[in-house]
C-alpha cells in the first residue's frame, strides 16, 4: 500500500520501539547474570560467573532445578498420554456432551490460574499432597493437558479417517490401526503438545506457590521467593538457565507444527 | 504459517475460545482443514456421517463403549483433580466459616472488595487500551511487510510467550527499578526521574508486553484479509488519507481489535504474578487479594466466593464487550468479502 | 498364508438379504430393504446419484456400517456382524487412502504384514502387485510424490496384493480427470478379467457403469430400481427413472389404450411387444434421442411430432438438436453428423421415430 513516506517511516520507527520493548526484557537477564557486581545496575560495569557459581553450589537452587526437571518430565508424560487419549476419544466420539467434554479438557487453561491454585491447595491440604512430588506432578499434568489436547486435536483435524477404514479393511485391528496408522501421522501434534506440556510445567509458578513447602520447591517458586522475600541476585543466573531450557523447546514445538503443515501443503499442492 | 506459531501457543486456546465469540472462527486463524478428497458432496457427507455415526444396535454399542473407554482415564483425571477441587471450593464458599451467603454478602458490602474489583477492572482496561494502541500500528506493519520481515515481526511479538514468566518478571524489575534503564530513558526525553516499580504505569508496561501477542495476532489475521484495493478505490473517489483510514480501514479492522481486546481484558483480570511482584500490596489486583485470603487468613470460603466473583466479573465484561461489538462486527464483517 | 501363490483366486458370492439401514437418531430408513445377489467373479456396479444409498450399501458390505436389519452373506456365511478387518475384503477408496507416512512398498506390504506372511512371500507378492499396476519402479516413493492416477494404482495394488476374493471400489476414479479416468477404466477392467475377483463398484458416472460392468444395480432413494446387464438397463429400463438416469431420454407420459399411447396432446403408436406387457393405464414412453430423426417421416407406423428448433449443438460425431414442441416440451434428437439435415435455430421441423424403438414403461409419478 502506498503511504506517504513520513507515515511509513513513523510506522517503522514505532514498530522498532515496540520490538525493542518486546525483546529487551527477555534478553537483558543474560548480561545481568554475568555481572560482577552485587547490584542489578544496568549495564553491568564488570563481568563474572559468580551468580552461576552461587546457583550451582547452593543446594536450594540446585534442588529446585532438579525438582523442576523431574516434575516437568513426569507431568509431561502423563499429560501427553491422557491428552492424546482425550483428543482422539473426542474426535471419534458421538455423544451429545462432546463439546462440553472438550471445554472441560481446556478448563485448566481457561480458568484464571489463581482460582486453580486456591482450589488445588484446598484439596491438596485434605489429601496431604501439599509439598509432595506427586502433588506437583498431577497438577502440572492437569495444566499441561489442554495444550496436548489442542495440539493433537489440530493434528487430527487434518487426519483423514478413511485411512483408518483402509487399515481396517486391509486386516488391521482397531488397536493396530491406531498404533501403525493414526499415531505416526499425528505424531508431530503429539510431540508439539508434549513440548508445551513440559515447558508449562517447567515455568509454572502460581499454583506451585501454593502447594510448595520449604522442603520441596520448583525453580520458578525459588525465583519468586528470591524476588519477593529475600533479594538473592542468583535469580539472574536462574532466569538465564530457565530461558536456556524452555526457549529452545518452545521453538522446537513451533517448528514441528510448522513443518508438519508445510508438508501437508506440499502433498496437497 | 504465522498462524501456526500462534496456534500452537498458549494464546491459541484463548484465541479460539474467545475468538469464536468475536467472530473469529478458528478458520480465520488459519486452521485449514486439509482434505485430499474431492468426493461428491453427498458421499462426503455420507462418509462423515458414517464415521461419526456408525450405528445399529449391537456392534454400535460395543464401539461406543470402546470410545468411552478411551475417554474415561483422561476424563476421570480431570474430573478428580480439576473439577472436583473447583466444586469443593465453590461448596466452601457457601459453608465456610458458616453456611449461607455470608461470604457473598461480605463481598457485596465490603468496600475493600469493591475497591479491588474496580481497580482490577480499570487496570485491565488500561492494559487493554495500551495493548491495542501499541499493537495496531505493529499489526498493520506486519500485514503489509514482505514475507521475510513479517516472519521477523511475528517471531518478535511471540517472544513474551516463549520466555519464562519469572525470568521476564525479574527482567522488568531490573528495568523498572529506580534509576534503572527505563527511568533513564524517560529522563533522556526530559521527564525527570520517574518511579515505576510499585506503580500502576510500571505494572501496565510489564503486563502489556505479555499481552501483546494476544492482540497483535488476531489484528494481523484480520488486517491481512482486508482488500487494500478498497482503500485505493476510496482514494480514487477523492477521499483524504485520514478519511480513508477512519471510514474504511478502521471499520474493516474492527473485528481484529475486538477479538484481541477481549482476550487481553479477560486475561488481565486474572493476572497474578506480574502485579504481585511489580506492583505493591497497596494497589493489589483481584488475584493478589484472593491469595492474601489464603496465605494470611486461610479463609477458603471467602476466597472461593472471591473466585466466583472474579469469574462473574469476567463473564459480565465478556458479555458486555460482545453486546457492544455485535452490531458493529456484523456490519464490518459482511464488508470483508465474507471473512 | 500363501506365499508364492499367484495373485488370483476365484471371487466370492455376496448376498444381501433384506438389508436395511436406519442411522442412529433418525427415524427414516436410509436403505429401505435391499435384496441382491452378486455372483462369483462378477463386476457389479452400484449406480446412483447423490444420497441414493449406494455408498452406504458398500460400506455395509465392507463393515464400516452396521446393518440395521437383514443379513449380508459372503459365500453363504453371514458376515454382517463381523468387524471390517475380519471380513477379508479388498477396498479402493475415492481419495486413495494411502498411508502418507509409508512408501508405496510399505503401503502394499501393510495387509500382508497384518496376515503374518513370511518376508520372502511379502517381497514376491508386493513385486507382483506392483508389476500388475505397472509401477515396478515406484516402490520407494512416498504417495505424495506420485500423481493422482499413480496413487490410485498403488491403492489398487494394495487392495489386491493379499488376494481378497472381493474388491470393493468406492468411486475410485472420481478424483481424476477425464483422460486418466478412461485409462484407469481399462486397467480396472483388465485386473478384473485377469484376477477373476468379484468387483463391487460404486459410481455416479453412467458411462463408467455401462462400459465396465457385468451388471448394474441402479440405486434410487435407498432402494434398487433395477438390476441388469448394461444392455438391459439401457435398452429395457424398468421405468422412466432408470431410462432418464442412463443416457438422455425423451419421455412421453400418457395412458395406454391398446397399442396407442394417448398423451393428451398427441397419440403415439407403441410397439405391440411393448404394449402387451403393459396393461392399459398410466404409462411412459421412452425414446432415446439417437433413435429419433428429423425430416419428412416415412409412412405409418412411424410416429411424428413437429416443433421449432431452439438449439443445435455440434458434438463431433453427433449433432444434438433440441426441438420445442407447441406444448412447451423439449424433445432431444441426436443425429449423426454425417446426416446433412441442415437444420438451424428457428426452423420448423418434424421429428419422427419407428414405434419399435420406443420403450414403454410403467407410469412414474415423480419422473422427470
Amino acid at each position: 500500500m502506498e503511504k506517504p513516506s513520513f507515515g511509513r517511516s513513523f510506522l517503522i520507527a514505532f514498530s522498532a520501539l515496540v520490538a525493542a520493548w518486546l525483546v529487551v526484557p527477555t534478553l537483558i537477564v543474560i548480561p545481568i547474570s554475568f555481572t560482577g557486581e552485587s547490584s542489578f545496575a544496568f549495564p553491568p560495569q564488570s563481568w563474572s560467573l559468580d551468580y552461576y557459581k552461587n546457583f550451582f553450589s547452593d543446594p536450594r537452587w540446585l534442588n529446585s532445578l532438579f525438582n523442576s526437571l523431574l516434575i516437568a518430565l513426569v507431568a509431561m508424560t502423563i499429560a501427553t498420554v491422557l491428552g492424546t487419549m482425550a483428543a482422539y476419544g473426542l474426535s471419534i466420539a458421538t455423544f451429545r456432551g462432546k463439546p462440553a467434554a472438550h471445554q472441560l479438557f481446556l478448563g485448566p487453561l481457561i480458568m484464571p490460574s489463581i482460582v486453580v491454585a486456591v482450589a488445588t491447595y484446598l484439596i491438596f491440604l485434605q489429601w496431604h499432597l501439599v509439598g509432595t512430588l506427586l502433588g506437583f506432578i498431577v497438577i502440572h499434568a492437569i495444566l499441561g493437558i489442554p495444550f496436548v489436547v489442542t495440539n493433537v486435536t489440530t493434528a487430527l483435524s487434518s487426519f483423514d479417517y478413511n485411512l483408518e477404514r483402509a487399515a481396517a479393511i486391509l486386516g488391521a485391528s482397531r488397536f493396530k490401526t491406531f498404533m501403525q496408522v493414526t499415531l505416526p501421522i499425528i505424531r508431530p501434534g503429539i510431540v508439539a503438545g508434549a513440548l508445551f506440556a513440559f515447558v508449562i510445567s517447567f515455568d509454572e509458578v502460581v499454583v506451585s506457590l501454593f502447594i510448595q513447602s520449604p522442603m520441596l520447591q520448583t525453580l520458578p517458586v525459588r525465583m519468586y521467593a528470591s524476588v519477593a522475600e529475600e533479594v538473592d541476585p542468583t535469580i539472574s543466573a536462574a532466569s538465564t538457565i530457565v530461558l536456556a531450557v524452555s526457549a529452545p523447546l518452545l521453538l522446537l514445538a513451533n517448528t514441528r507444527t510448522k513443518r508438519k503443515t508445510k508438508k501437508s501443503e506440499v502433498s496437497h499442492a | 504459517m504465522f498462524d501456526h506459531i500462534l496456534r500452537s501457543n498458549a494464546a491459541r486456546h484463548f484465541e479460539i475460545e474467545l475468538a469464536s465469540h468475536c467472530g473469529f472462527s478458528s478458520n480465520n486463524l488459519g486452521v485449514t482443514p486439509v482434505s485430499t478428497s474431492t468426493a461428491t458432496g453427498d458421499d462426503k457427507k455420507a462418509n462423515r456421517r458414517a464415521t461419526e455415526d456408525s450405528s445399529s444396535v449391537k456392534r454400535d454399542r460395543r464401539a461406543r463403549r470402546m470410545r468411552l473407554l478411551i475417554l474415561a482415564p483422561p476424563l476421570a483425571f480431570v474430573l478428580l483433580l480439576f473439577v472436583y477441587p473447583a466444586l469443593e471450593l465453590l461448596w466452601r464458599s457457601f459453608t465456610d466459616p458458616e453456611s449461607g451467603f455470608g461470604n457473598y454478602v461480605r463481598i457485596a458490602t465490603d468496600p475493600v472488595v469493591s475497591t479491588v474489583i474496580v481497580r482490577t477492572v480499570i487496570m485491565a482496561a488500561i492494559v487493554t487500551v495500551t495493548s491495542v494502541v501499541i499493537a495496531y500500528p505493529y499489526a498493520h506493519l506486519m500485514s503489509i511487510a514482505t514475507d521475510r520481515w513479517r516472519m521477523v515481526l511475528t517471531a518478535v511479538v511471540l517472544i513474551p510467550l516463549w520466555t519464562s514468566l519469572m525470568a521476564r518478571t525479574f527482567a522488568w524489575i531490573v528495568l523498572l527499578q529506580n534509576d534503572g534503564p527505563v527511568s533513564g530513558l524517560f529522563e533522556l526525553f526530559g521527564f525527570g526521574p520517574v518511579t515505576l516499580l510499585g506503580t500502576t504505569p510500571g505494572v501496565v508496561i510489564a503486563m502489556a508486553q505479555v499481552m501483546l501477542p494476544f492482540v497483535v495476532m488476531p489484528m494481523y489475521t484480520n488486517m491481512k484479509a482486508i482488500d487494500l484495493r478498497l482503500l485505493d478505490a476510496s482514494r480514487s473517489l477523492g477521499a483524504k488519507p485520514f478519511t480513508v483510514f477512519r471510514k474504511i480501514y478502521l471499520p474493516l479492522s474492527f473485528p481484529g481489535i475486538a477479538s484481541g481486546a477481549t482476550l487481553v481484558l479477560v486475561l488481565s483480570l486474572g493476572f497474578y504474578v506480574t502485579p504481585a511482584l511489580i506492583g505493591t500490596p497497596q494497589n493489589s489486583m483481584f488475584g493478589q487479594y484472593i491469595a492474601v485470603q489464603i496465605n494470611e487468613l486461610v479463609a477458603f470460603g471467602y476466597a472461593g466466593a472471591l473466585a466466583v466473583a472474579l469469574i462473574a466479573v469476567t463473564l459480565i465484561l465478556l458479555g458486555g464487550v460482545r453486546i457492544a461489538t455485535k452490531t458493529k462486527m456484523s456490519d464490518s464483517q459482511s464488508s470483508i468479502g465474507g471473512r | 498364508m500363501h506365499s508364492g501363490a499367484r495373485l488370483s483366486e476365484t471371487g466370492a458370492q455376496i448376498d444381501l438379504e433384506s438389508v436395511t439401514k436406519v442411522y442412529r437418531g433418525s427415524t427414516e430408513e436410509t436403505i429401505k430393504g435391499i435384496d441382491l445377489s452378486i455372483k462369483e467373479g462378477e463386476f457389479m456396479t452400484f449406480l446412483g446419484g447423490s444420497g441414493t444409498g449406494k455408498t452406504t450399501t458398500l460400506n455395509m458390505i465392507a463393515g464400516f456400517e452396521t446393518v440395521t436389519t437383514g443379513e449380508i452373506h459372503l459365500d453363504g456365511k453371514d458376515i454382517s456382524r463381523q468387524k471390517p478387518h475380519e471380513r477379508g475384503l479388498g477396498m479402493v477408496f475415492q481419495n486413495y487412502a494411502l498411508f502418507p507416512h509409508m512408501t508405496v512398498r510399505e503401503n502394499i506390504e501393510f495387509p500382508l504384514k497384518q496376515r503374518k506372511v513370511s518376508p520372502k512371500g511379502i517381497a514376491q507378492q508386493v513385486n507382483e502387485a506392483l508389476d500388475m499396476v505397472d509401477l515396478g519402479q515406484f516402490g520407494e516413493r512416498l504417495p505424495s510424490q506420485l500423481s493422482g492416477g499413480q496413487q490410485q494404482r498403488v491403492a489398487l495394488a494394495r487392495a489386491i496384493v493379499y488376494s481378497p476374493r472381493v474388491l470393493l471400489l468406492d468411486e475410485p476414479l472420481g478424483a481424476l480427470d477425464r483422460r486418466l479416468r478412461e485409462s484407469l477404466q481399462v486397467e480396472i477392467s483388465r485386473i478384473h478379467r485377469e484376477l477373476g475377483l468379484t468387483f463391487v463398484y460404486v459410481t455416479h458416472d453412467q458411462e463408467e457403469a455401462l462400459g465396465m460392468s457385468d451388471r448394474i444395480a441402479v440405486f434410487r432413494d435407498g432402494q434398487i430400481e433395477q438390476v441388469g446387464t448394461p444392455t438391459e438397463v439401457y435398452e429395457s429400463p424398468a421405468n422412466s427413472f432408470v431410462a432418464t438416469f442412463l443416457g438422455d431420454s425423451n419421455v412421453f407420459s400418457g395412458s395406454l389404450k391398446g397399442d396407442v399411447l394417448d398423451t393428451g396432446w398427441a397419440q403415439f403408436k407403441v410397439d405391440a411387444g411393448m404394449s402387451s406387457n403393459q396393461q392399459s393405464g398410466a404409462m411412459d414412453l421412452v425414446v432415446r434421442p439417437e433413435h429419433m430423426s428429423i425430416g419428412d417421416p416415412p409412412a405409418a407406423p412411424h410416429n411424428s411430432i413437429t416443433g421449432g428448433v431452439i438449439s443445435v449443438m455440434f458434438q463431433g460425431a453427433y449433432r444434438r438438436v433440441s426441438v420445442e414442441l407447441s406444448n412447451g416440451l423439449v424433445c432431444l434428437v441426436r443425429e449423426p453428423a454425417s446426416v446433412r439435415s441442415g437444420v438451424s435455430i428457428g426452423d420448423r421441423v418434424t421429428v419422427w421415430w419407428h414405434p419399435v424403438v420406443g420403450i414403454a414403461v410403467a407410469g412414474e409419478k415423480a419422473s422427470a
